[in-house]
C-alpha cells in the first residue's frame, strides 16, 4: 500500500509505527517526571482503542488514521490526567492557575498532568466556539503534527493551517494566562 | 469583564482569520461599532498572535525535519570511523559498514537519527554505553564507541561488524538437526545470561538481531542499544533493518504487547528466547498460525495460552515441549527464572538427563496428584505408608520451589536496583529513588539496596525531606541563625523546622485557608506573615504568641518583607497594593495602588529603598522615605521575585518569561540577564554573602554564582517543582518547599562535604597505607618521595617528607601499629622508623623492588622484586635483619599478609599462599592470571585480586579457585581491600572509580567517581572513610558512610509515598527502626 493510500488499522500499524511512537513522545514530554505512561504504552493503549472501534475500518488517508490515533491519545491522556488528580489533590487551584506557564515549554520534559486537563477544557471551549481551529490544535498540540501533516490530515491548505493555528494560539495565551482585561490594565 | 464580552470577541477575532490581512482593520471597526470595550478585547487577542513561539507549540523534533535521514555518503568521517556502505537502516537510524583506523578494522556504525539534545539524554546515552561496554561475551557483538553527538559529529555507536545470516536462515542453510539447534539456542541463553547478570535487559530478541558468524557462533546484536537511545523503546532496529515490526511482535512478550513496561525484566527475555527456540524447532512461530494481523497477533500474545511444539510438529512431544512451554508462559513468574536455567535445561536435555521444567510443573500438579493416591490407595490399605512417602516428597518438592523462589528474588532484586542505579546516573531521580526505596522496603537487610540508594544521594545530595502539609507549602525561609526553616503552607500552618532534622519544633500561628509567606525579622524573634484571610500577622517565634493582626481590606495580601529596623513591614497583594506597615498594625504609607496584582517584593539591605514587581510586568524601586518612585520598567511578563544583592548594588528580578535580570538597584540600568534554563522563575533568593543565588523554576531548582555567571554545581540535582528555595546562612545547605507535595527538602550545597583532598605528590601515589586507628598515613609515589601524613586532634592530617629521594616508589608497607615505614622502588628498598623519627636507611640497595608488605604484628618486612625473587627481614628496633629468601622466575606484582600467611602474585600466575614464618607453600600458585591488587581477607578464607582489564577475582585460599568475578571498572584495578568485618571489598581502579562490594554476594554497593585520575592505592581508616591515593598525585579522604545519613533523612518520607501499597512492605519498619537510630545518633 502507499504511504497516503486507504489502509486498515491492521495494515497501517507497522507503516506508522515509529510516527506513532513519536506522537506519543511529543505528548508524554509534556507531562511530569517519573510519570508512569511511557511512548510505547501510550501508543499501545491507543492503538487498542482504534482497534476496539473496528479494525477493519478504511482510513481514505493515512492523515485521518492520524487524526484517530491523536483523539485516542487525547483521551487517554486526560484519563490519566482526571485519575492523577482525583488521587493526587486537593484545593490548589489558587497556584495552578499560576502554573499555566508549563505550556511554554514543551520539549523540555516536564509539563504537568494539570495542563493536559487545562488544554482539554480550553479546546472543548474552542470546539464550540470554532470547530477547524479546534481541529488544527488537537492535531498540532496533542498529536504534534507539523504545518504540513496537519494540512494533509484536514485536506486544507498548509497556509490555512497556518492562519488557523496562529489564530487559535493567540486565543489560548490570552485564555490560558488566566487575567481579564481589568489584570492587565495600564495603570 | 462578562464571558459574553469574551465569546464575542473571540467570534470576531476568530473570523478575521479568514479576512485579507489589509482588509482587517477596516472590517473591525466595522464589526464592532464604537463599542470600545469589544475592540480592546479584539485587539488583546490580536496582540497575542505574537505569543513566544514556544507556547504549545509542538516538539521541535520532527522526523521530517531531522538530521541523518539522509545517508552519509561513503567516505565520510564520523570520528574516528570512516564510512564505506549503509546496510540498514532503522527507527533509530542508519547502519553502516565503516572502517576504523586505530585499531584497523571494520565495524558496523549505527549513526542515530535524532541528536541527543537534552543533558539527561545525552548522560543516559553515555552510561548505557558505559555499561554496554562492560559485555564481554563472544555471543555479544561487542560495542567500540559510542558518541553522544557534538557539533561537528552526530551521534554514533560503533560496534563489532558480524558476518552472516539470522540464527534462523543460518540454522536453516547448515540444515542442522534438531538437536544441533537446542545447542545453538543454548549458547544463544549464555550469553543473555552474561548480560542479565550486568542488570542489561535485550527486550527486542528475535532472529534478525542474532547472527551466525562464519564460525557458527551465534551473535546477539544491539543488546541495550534500543534504551540507550530510547529509554522504553522495546524496538531496536537491527543491521538487517527491514520489516521491524512484523519481525518484533511475535517475539514480544505478553507484557510487552499489553502496554506493560514496568512489568519487563530479564524475564521477558526468556519469552523470548522461547519463541526463538519455538521458531527454531518447528519453522513457525507460536501465535502466528493462518497468517494473523499483527493485532491479532498481539492479542493471542496476550491472551491465548501458547500452543505445544508437539502441535506443529508431533514428533517433539516431551522434554523439549515442556521447555518451550516454560519458557513461553504467560505468567512471567511460570517462566524459568533465568536464561542459565534455560540453557541448562536444554543442555540436560540433550545429555538425557532428567529437566527442571518438569518438577517445577509437577508442584502444580502436586494437589491433584495426592486426590488421586488417596483414592487409589485407600482402597490397598497401604494409605499411611504411601502418604507419608507422598508428604516427604512433596516437601522436597517445596523447599526446591522456594529455593528457586529466592533465587528469583534477589536475581530480580539485583537487576531493580541496576536499574535504580542507571536511572540516578541519567537523571532520573524519581523513579531511582523509588526503585531502590522499595527494594529496601521489601528487604531491610539488603545492602545492595542500601548502597544503591548511597549512590543516588552521592548523586543527589538531600539531606532529608519531610512532608507537614500534603497541601503543599509555599515559602520557605532559613532563621538568620541558620538552625531554623520558616515555611508557609497551603493549609494555613506556618511551621518552624529544625534544619538539622526537618523536624517541626514549633508552630507559630496559622492563617484560615492558607498561608501564602512568612518571614524572620532580622534579629529572627518575629514573624510577619500572610495568608488567604487577607491578614498580615505578627508572631513572636519562641512563644508563638501573636503580636498583631492587620486586616488587609481587601489588598488580597500575598507577599511580605522586613524592614531590616525591625519596626515596618511591607506587604503586596494581588489586587495590586503595595503598603508599608508599622508593627503595631498602623498603617504608615500605601506606596502604589495599581490595577495588577504584585507578586514580588523586597526591601534593600539598609532599608532605603522598596522594590516590587507586578503581574503586568512593571519592576518598580520606591525610596522609602518620600514614596517616591526611583526607577520604573516594564517586562513582558509578570514579574514574579525580586531581591536586592546583600551588601551590593543589584536588584536581580524573575518573571514568567524565565528569564532572571540583573538591575543596577540604584538606577534601574539593566545588567545582565541570565537564562538559566528552568522554567518560569518561582522565586529568587539571595545568600548573605550576596555571591549566589538560589533560583526555584519550574523544572528545576538551582543555585547561581554570580561571581563566575553559571550555575554551581550544574552537575547536581537540586530537584524539580520547588515553589521556594533558600540557601543557608552557612552557605552549606539548600531548603526547597515544593507546592504540589508539600516536600520540604534540605540539599547539601558544599561540594564535597565528605571528601578531603590533598595534592600529595607531584606523580602517582603508587603506595599508600594507614594505621589500624588511622592516625597515620604514609604514601609513597612516583615522584620518589615517601610521606607520613599525621592526624591532629581536629582530625586534620599534616604531612612530613620522610627524606628519601630517588626512583619511582611503587609500593609501601606499614604495620597497623605504625612502628615503621617501608617503600620500594626502582632505586631500592628504604626502612624508616617512626617511632623514633631517625633517619630513613637503605636495606636492598640492588634490588628493583616492585611490592612490599608488614607483619600485623610489625615484625617482619616482605618484599618482591622484578626479577622473581621474594625476600624476607625482621624488624627490630628500627632495624632490619634478612630473615630468609626465595627466588622464582616471574616478577612479583603484589603482596598482602593475613596473620602469618603472606599472599604473593607473580605475573601469569595467579596466587600463591606462603607462609610469613620460612615461606613455605601454603597454597600453591593458582591461575593464569596477573593480579595487580592483592588482599587477604582478614578471616584468611578468600583472596581478592584486582586484574589489568578491570575485573576483581573473589579466591577461595583454600583451593585457589576463583569463586567470583565481579565486573565493573574499566580499567586495572591495583588496589584491593576487606573491611575489618570482612563483609565490604573496595577497590580502587585506573578508570577513576572506587568501588565497594558485598562480599557475601559479589553485589556491586556503591561507585565513588568524582575525579578524573586514576584511583590507584588505598586504605581504608576507621569510621568507614577510606584514603585513596591517585594518578596525578592527590590524596582523597572520603566519608564512605557520610550518604548514608542522607538515606535515613529520606526513610520516614519515603515510606509514607508508598501509600495504599505499604502492606505489601511489612518490613518497612526495620528501616524506619534503622533511620531512627542513624538520624538520632549523628
Amino acid at each position: 500500500m502507499r504511504p497516503d493510500g486507504p489502509g486498515t488499522t491492521g495494515e497501517l500499524l507497522p507503516l506508522v509505527y515509529d510516527e506513532l511512537r513519536r506522537l506519543a513522545r511529543a505528548q508524554l514530554s509534556r507531562e511530569p517526571a517519573g510519570h508512569t505512561l511511557q511512548p510505547t504504552a501510550l501508543v499501545h493503549e491507543a492503538y487498542l482503542r482504534l482497534w476496539k472501534s473496528g479494525e477493519d475500518k478504511q482510513w481514505d488517508r493515512r492523515g485521518h488514521f492520524f487524526a484517530a490515533a491523536a483523539i485516542a491519545m487525547r483521551r487517554i491522556l486526560v484519563e490519566r490526567a482526571r485519575h492523577y488528580q482525583r488521587i493526587k489533590h486537593g484545593g490548589q487551584e489558587k497556584r495552578v492557575a499560576f502554573d499555566i506557564e508549563q505550556v511554554d515549554r514543551p520539549g523540555a520534559g516536564e509539563g504537568t498532568w494539570t495542563d493536559v486537563l487545562v488544554i482539554n477544557d480550553a479546546l472543548d471551549r474552542l470546539e464550540k466556539m470554532d470547530a477547524r481551529k479546534a481541529q488544527v490544535v488537537m492535531l498540532r498540540y496533542f498529536a504534534g503534527l507539523s504545518v504540513e501533516e496537519t494540512a494533509s490530515a484536514l485536506g486544507l491548505s498548509p497556509t490555512t493551517v497556518k492562519t488557523e493555528w496562529a489564530f487559535a494560539r493567540a486565543w489560548f495565551y490570552r485564555t490560558l494566562r488566566g487575567d481579564g482585561p481589568e489584570a492587565g490594565e495600564a495603570p | 469583564m462578562t464571558s459574553d464580552l469574551a465569546d464575542r470577541a473571540a467570534a470576531l477575532f476568530f473570523e478575521l482569520a479568514s479576512v485579507p490581512v489589509e482588509a482587517r482593520a477596516a472590517w473591525l471597526d466595522e464589526r464592532c461599532g464604537g463599542e470600545v470595550a469589544l475592540r480592546r478585547e479584539v485587539d488583546r487577542l490580536l496582540d497575542a498572535l505574537d505569543a513566544p513561539d514556544a507556547f504549545l507549540d509542538p516538539l521541535a523534533v520532527h522526523p521530517t525535519a531531522a538530521s541523518g535521514d539522509t545517508p552519509l555518503l561513503p567516505g565520510t568521517r564520523v570520528g574516528d570511523f570512516t564510512v564505506l556502505r549503509v546496510i540498514g537502516s532503522g527507527s533509530a537510524g542508519i547502519v553502516y559498514v565503516a572502517e576504523q583506523r586505530y585499531p584497523m578494522r571494520a565495524v558496523a556504525l549505527k549513526v542515530l537519527r535524532h541528536g541527543l539534545d537534552a543533558t539527561s539524554v545525552r548522560r543516559r546515552f553515555e552510561l548505557e554505553a558505559d555499561l554496554l561496554a562492560r559485555l564481554d561475551h563472544p555471543g555479544v557483538a561487542t560495542i567500540y564507541a559510542a558518541h553522544p553527538g557534538d557539533a561537528s559529529t552526530p551521534a554514533f555507536i560503533a560496534m563489532e561488524l558480524v558476518d552472516g545470516p539470522p540464527i534462523t536462515e543460518s540454522a536453516d542453510a547448515r540444515t542442522l538437526s534438531a538437536a544441533e539447534r537446542v545447542e545453538l539456542a543454548a549458547r544463544v541463553c549464555d550469553a543473555v545470561q552474561h548480560a542479565h547478570q550486568r542488570g542489561i535487559i535485550h527486550r527486542d530478541l528475535k532472529p534478525a538481531n542474532i547472527l551466525v558468524d562464519p564460525h557458527g557462533q551465534p551473535k546477539i546484536l544491539d543488546f541495550g542499544v534500543a534504551r540507550a537511545v530510547d529509554a522504553d523503546a522495546p524496538f531496536a532496529s537491527s543491521q538487517t533493518g527491514h520489516g521491524q515490526l512484523v519481525g518484533t511482535v511475535p517475539y514480544m512478550s505478553p507484557e510487552q504487547v499489553s502496554g506493560r513496561p514496568d512489568l519487563v525484566d530479564t524475564r521477558t527475555d526468556i519469552y523470548a528466547l522461547g519463541a526463538l527456540l519455538f521458531k527454531l524447532l518447528t519453522g513457525t512461530l507460536p501465535f502466528a498460525d493462518g497468517n494473523p494481523s499483527l493485532p491479532e497477533l498481539a492479542r493471542r500474545i496476550a491472551d491465548d495460552e501458547p500452543p505445544r511444539l508437539s502441535d506443529r510438529v508431533p514428533a517433539l512431544a516431551g522434554d523439549l515441549d515442556t521447555i518451550v512451554g516454560c519458557a513461553l508462559a504467560k505468567d512471567r513468574e511460570h517462566r524459568y527464572p533465568s536464561a542459565a536455567d534455560l540453557a541448562m535445561d536444554l543442555r540436560r536435555y540433550l545429555a538425557g538427563e532428567p529437566i527442571a521444567a518438569t518438577a517445577a510443573s509437577m508442584r502444580q500438579v502436586l494437589a491433584r496428584r495426592l486426590v488421586r493416591y488417596r483414592r487409589a490407595l485407600v482402597a490397598s490399605g497401604l494409605v499411611a505408608v504411601a502418604l507419608a512417602g507422598v508428604a516427604a516428597w512433596a516437601v522436597s518438592e517445596r523447599q526446591r520451589a522456594d529455593q528457586a523462589n529466592a533465587d528469583l528474588a534477589r536475581e530480580l532484586s539485583a537487576s531493580t536496583l541496576e536499574q535504580s542505579r542507571f536511572l540516578a546516573a541519567a537523571g532520573n531521580f524519581l523513579t531511582a529513588e523509588r526503585l531502590a526505596w522499595q527494594e529496601l522496603f521489601r528487604r531491610p537487610d539488603s545492602r545492595h539496596a542500601l548502597w544503591t540508594l548511597w549512590e543516588i544521594y552521592a548523586r543527589q545530595p538531600l539531606r532529608w525531606t519531610v512532608v507537614a502539609d500534603p497541601r503543599g507549602s509555599g515559602s520557605v525561609r532559613f532563621s538568620p541563625d541558620g538552625r531554623h526553616l520558616l515555611t508557609a503552607s497551603n493549609d494555613g500552618g506556618l511551621r518552624l523546622h529544625e534544619s538539622a532534622t526537618g523536624a517541626i519544633v514549633r508552630e507559630p500561628g496559622r492563617h484560615e485557608g492558607g498561608a501564602w509567606d512568612a518571614v524572620f525579622s532580622r534579629d529572627g524573634r518575629l514573624v510577619a506573615s500572610v495568608g488567604a484571610d487577607d491578614m498580615l500577622r505578627v508572631w513572636d517565634v519562641e512563644h508563638a504568641r501573636p503580636l498583631a493582626a492587620i486586616p488587609g481590606e481587601g489588598r488580597q495580601l500575598f507577599r511580605v518583607v522586613w524592614h531590616p529596623n525591625g519596626t515596618r513591614i511591607a506587604t503586596s497583594g494581588l489586587a495590586g497594593r503595595v503598603d508599608i506597615w508599622r508593627t503595631d498594625g498602623a498603617r504608615e504609607a500605601t506606596i502604589v495602588e495599581r490595577a495588577s496584582g504584585a507578586r514580588a517584593l523586597a526591601f534593600d539591605e539598609r532599608g532605603r529603598w522598596l522594590a516590587a514587581g507586578f503581574d503586568d510586568g512593571t519592576l518598580a524601586v520606591w525610596e522609602v522615605d518620600s514614596h517616591r518612585v526611583r526607577w520604573q520598567v516594564h517586562q513582558a511578563e509578570a514579574v514574579t521575585t525580586v531581591a536586592f544583592e546583600p551588601g551590593g548594588s543589584r536588584l536581580v528580578s524573575g518573571s514568567f518569561s524565565q528569564t532572571v535580570h540583573l538591575w543596577d538597584a540604584a538606577t534601574g540600568t539593566p545588567l545582565v540577564s541570565i537564562e538559566p534554563n528552568n522554567g518560569t522563575i518561582r522565586r529568587i533568593s539571595f545568600d548573605p554573602s550576596g555571591r549566589y543565588l538560589a533560583i526555584a523554576g519550574w523544572w528545576r531548582t538551582m543555585v547561581w554564582d554570580l561571581d563566575d555567571n553559571e550555575p554551581v554545581r550544574s552537575e547536581r540535582h537540586f530537584g524539580a517543582g520547588a515553589w521556594d528555595a533558600a540557601i543557608a546562612p552557612s552557605l552549606a545547605y539548600l531548603a526547597t518547599s515544593d507546592e504540589r507535595t508539600g516536600s520540604l527538602r534540605l540539599w547539601d550545597l558544599r561540594p564535597s562535604p565528605h571528601l578531603v583532598e590533598w595534592a600529595a605528590h607531584t606523580g602517582r601515589i603508587a603506595g599508600l597505607q594507614a594505621t589500624g586507628d588511622g592516625a597515620l598515613l604514609v604514601t609513597g609515589g612516583f615522584d620518589g618521595r615517601l610521606h607520613a601524613w599525621r592526624r591532629d586532634e581536629t582530625g586534620t592530617y599534616t604531612a612530613a617528607d620522610l627524606g628519601i629521594s630517588g626512583a619511582r616508589i611503587l609500593d609501601v608497607a606499614m604495620p597497623p601499629g605504625g612502628e615503621w615505614a617501608a617503600a620500594g622502588g626502582e632505586s631500592g628498598l628504604w626502612v624508616v622508623d617512626l617511632a623514633r623519627r631517625t633517619a630513613p636507611s637503605l636495606v636492598g640497595e640492588s634490588l628493583n623492588v616492585t611490592a612490599v608488605a608488614a607483619s600485623p604484628d610489625g615484625r617482619r618486612l616482605f618484599a618482591g622484586t622484578l626479577d622473581g625473587r621474594l625476600l624476607a627481614w625482621d624488624m627490630a628496633g628500627g632495624r632490619a635483619t634478612p630473615a630468609w629468601s626465595l627466588a622464582s622466575d616471574a616478577e612479583v606484582l603484589s603482596l598482602d599478609v593475613s596473620g602469618d600467611r603472606l599472599a604473593i602474585a607473580h605475573r601469569l600466575r595467579g596466587v600463591a599462599i606462603r607462609s610469613t614464618m620460612d615461606g613455605r607453600v601454603i597454597l600453591p600458585s593458582t591461575g593464569t592470571y596477573t593480579a595487580f591488587g592483592l588482599a587477604v581477607r582478614p578471616d584468611g578464607r578468600e583472596i581478592a585480586v584486582g586484574l589489568w582489564e578491570g575485573n576483581v577475582l573473589q579466591v577461595d585460599a583454600a583451593t585457589g579457585a576463583t569463586a567470583r568475578t565481579l565486573s565493573g571498572h574499566g580499567r586495572v584495578v591495583g588496589s584491593v581491600r576487606y573491611t575489618a568485618d570482612s563483609a565490604t571489598l573496595v577497590t580502587a581502579s585506573r578508570d577513576g572509580a572506587t568501588r565497594l562490594w558485598d562480599v557475601a554476594t559479589g553485589a556491586p554497593l556503591a561507585t565513588r567517581a568524582s575525579r578524573t585520575a586514576g584511583a590507584e592505592s588505598l586504605a581504608l581508616l576507621p569510621g568507614d572513610r577510606v584514603a585513596i591515593g591517585h594518578d596525578d598525585g592527590a590524596m582523597v579522604a572520603a566519608e564512605m558512610d557520610y550518604f548514608l545519613r542522607h538515606v535515613a533523612g529520606n526513610a520516614a518520607f519515603q515510606a509514607a509515598a508508598l501509600g495504599p501499597s505499604a502492606a505489601d512492605f511489612p518490613r518497612a519498619g526495620e528501616v524506619l527502626a534503622w533511620a531512627r537510630r542513624t538520624t538520632e545518633g549523628r
